[in-house]
């Protein structure tokens, strides 16, 4: 602190110490060379000090001077500062000044640009466009000549440059005369594409391409619009070849595996049945391909390709379709004996096994899709016709289910069709076994019947006859598809007479299914008359009994006890 | 007409009146008597430009075209009355033969030894 002896004392007591290390660095330049040795010299003879602070500019000299105060050095610093912020302003209204006449001068050629840039005062004073300016020529008589060669030079040279631009712009012309000559080309390749898919009758739309987000034009090749609710829903980009025009057909799978290519499923239906105790390949149906839409092209153009593409798309997603209602209702079904193994439905009747396979397309293999191996003998073919027919009703019993979608959304929406629509549950499997069993069971009635009235044979005289499905009358048909949607009722009419007193008794059978054609109902209705006469005019008629059965075990011992007690009635 | 068709004749028409003044423009400009080196420098470049404004005009006719195929592709809505078919007619032999279909599988054949 005492090296700062120049400074007056009341003055440095007031410093802090923020304001006082800088300052004793501008004084001292740095602490680095002091030594108290030093420091002890310069106590001793303060009058060298100014020497060599000589050497510093004027404002720190003032400063360091002891006599200037440190006021006066704040003041030149504001008065200078001062100054120079005047400076600065008055530079910057001379350009804008500059600038406004720069506006003005321009406004007269372009009105726009100056409006917009001249300021409001100016445009006040003076209306815009009237300052104006020329080139100013020398204009004298003895250049004239010199002139006129100048004009002449420049003349010359606008006509190469023109001559140049002309250049270029032919061959610019010609250049993108090409271009455009086979952009047309490849527009009309596409569109001409575009039309021949259109004329087949498939739906177009608009939408954008998943890989690159341009506009394309998409083609809905699925039946969601038929009525399906299968999760794929059938849409596929026609994308344009960008060199040839020429329209690919791209199939958009839904989730992740976009990039990988579809594998083809179609659905074969195999018959093993029984024999000697093992169960063999007796038919299997075969693979038709998807019937191409003739378009009359050449079975190579790439027009007819699409078309066979997207017709082979249709026709898989019609299986997968298929398979994956079959597989939806047999889950339901494992109670009678159908079961379901990785891509295998498999269902077990009467000694015989029908496999519903969903099998891998591969083109290559022709041998396993015509399945020629198989056809060696008659016996190892002999249900393939069957098979055949089995795959046809399960298609159409899907396009019924479609049909039956189709008219639920077409339906005023309520609360209650909705319920419908998000319930809908297809109707292929169940019917198609439904009708096996159902004439199993008829079968299995008509044999108990016979063997009933074998036994009792020489104390009854018996009549009877058999109404299949009496409830599917030709006449009234409202859905040609009746037979599988409602349940079969089949009558058996059954007149008994005793030898013995003339009684009769009518037995009604009614054998018929539950809802879902699964299950065995039976129905039996027992009437006695005591005469002939009687059961024509159909009066005093005797309720014997009225019995429902699920079993035919149960309704053969009925009836083998009701007749016993007929035939031993006084 | 409609005001979509109604845009797009109007479209053509600018389109095409530009590229011919423009063109006319090329053939104007060309000219060259008495100008001055900064005109004719201008000039020259104003052909190009005019030149480039063409060949775009062009290329926006082939798009006015493209987007009309996509209309009339896209657009309407097809109706062929010639394929409606009257749905009652047919529906009993429909019947008919669904049901023998259904007949067929739901019936066993004999069984194979009986057959040998």
């Amino acid at each position: 602190m005492e090296t700062h002896s120049r400074i007056p004392l009341f003055k440095m007591n007031k410093l802090t110490i923020s304001q006082l290390i800088p300052r004793i660095l501008i004084e001292r330049k740095s602490f680095l060379n002091i030594t108290e040795e030093s420091l002890k010299e310069e106590i001793a003879n303060p009058e060298q000090e100014s020497e060599p602070s000589s050497e510093v500019p004027d404002t720190l000299q003032e400063i360091d001077s002891p006599q200037v105060l440190e006021d006066d050095v704040l003041d030149v610093f504001q008065t200078q500062k001062a100054e120079l912020s005047k400076n600065i302003n008055t530079a910057l209204n001379e350009t804008s000044l500059s600038l406004d006449f720069v506006s003005l001068l321009l406004s007269s050629v372009k009105p726009n640009i100056a409006k917009s840039t001249i300021s409001p005062h100016l445009s006040k004073s003076a209306p815009l466009g009237s300052l104006n300016a020329d080139r100013l020529s020398k204009g004298e008589d003895d250049d004239k000549a010199a002139h006129d060669e100048k004009a002449k030079l420049s003349t010359k040279i606008g006509e190469g440059w023109k001559k140049e631009s002309i250049n270029k712009i032919t061959t610019l012309f010609k250049n993108s005369s090409t271009t455009l000559k086979d952009q047309v080309l490849r527009e009309k390749n596409y569109w001409n594409m575009i039309n021949i898919v259109l004329s087949n009758d498939e739906v177009l739309f608009r939408t954008r391409d998943p890989l690159n987000g341009s506009r394309a034009i998409g083609i809905k090749y699925g039946y969601g619009d038929s009525g399906s609710n299968y999760h794929v829903q059938g849409s596929a980009i026609l994308r344009k070849d960008n060199t040839t025009g020429e329209v690919t057909f791209n199939p958009l799978t839904s989730g992740s595996n976009r990039s990988q290519r579809k594998v083809h499923k179609y659905i074969r239906i195999k018959i093993l049945s029984e024999i000697d105790g093992d169960y063999m390949l007796t038919g299997q149906s075969t693979f038709i391909p998807p019937t191409a839409t003739n378009s009359g092209f050449s079975s190579d153009s790439p027009a007819q390709k699409l078309l066979e593409e997207i017709q082979k798309a249709r026709y898989f997603l019609f299986e997968e379709d298929l398979f994956y209602q079959l597989t939806r209702e047999a889950k339901t079904l494992i109670n009678y004996n159908i079961s379901i193994i990785s891509n295998k439905i498999i269902i077990e009747i009467n000694n015989e096994i029908i496999e519903i396979e969903s099998v891998v397309f591969d083109e290559s293999n022709e041998d396993e899709l015509t399945n020629n191996y198989q056809n060696i003998n008659e016996f190892s073919s002999m249900h393939n016709k069957k098979c055949q027919l089995i795959l046809v009703y399960l298609k159409l019993m899907l396009c019924c289910y479609y049909k039956y979608n189709l008219a639920l959304k077409q339906k005023i929406p309520t609360a209650f069709t909705k319920k419908k629509q998000a319930n809908s549950h297809p109707l292929i499997l169940r019917p198609m076994v439904g009708n096996i069993r159902y004439e199993l069971n008829i079968q299995n009635m008509q044999q108990i019947l016979d063997k009933l009235f074998n036994k009792y044979k020489k104390e009854l005289d018996v009549t009877s006859e058999l109404e299949k499905y009496s409830n599917m009358k030709a006449d009234d048909i409202s859905n040609p598809f009746q037979k599988s949607i409602e349940r079969p009722v089949s009558n058996f009419k059954v007149i008994l007479r005793n030898h013995k007193n003339d009684f009769i008794y009518k037995v009604e059978i009614e054998l018929t299914t539950n809802e879902i054609f699964m299950n065995l109902i039976i129905n039996m209705s027992i009437i006695r008359f005591s005469s002939s006469n009687e059961l024509e005019k159909n009066l005093n008629g005797l309720n014997v009994l009225q019995m429902s059965f699920n079993d035919f075990n149960d309704i053969e011992e009925c009836l083998d006890w009701s007749i016993l007690k007929f035939v031993h009635s006084q | 007409m409609q005001p979509k068709s109604i845009a797009l004749l109007q479209r053509i028409d600018t389109n095409i009146e530009q590229i011919l003044q423009k063109f006319q423009d090329i053939f104007e400009v060309s000219i060259n008597q008495d100008k001055p080196k900064e005109l004719l420098a201008v000039e020259s470049l104003t052909i190009e430009s005019d030149a480039l404004v063409i060949i775009r005009l062009c290329e926006d006719l082939l798009s006015v075209s493209r987007s009309l195929k996509e209309t009339w592709c896209l657009g309407t809505l097809k109706v062929d009355p010639s394929k409606k078919k009257d749905h009652d007619e047919g529906t009993e032999q429909v019947f008919r033969q669904f049901n023998e279909l259904t007949n067929r599988i739901a019936q066993f054949e004999k069984k194979p030894f009986a057959q040998i």
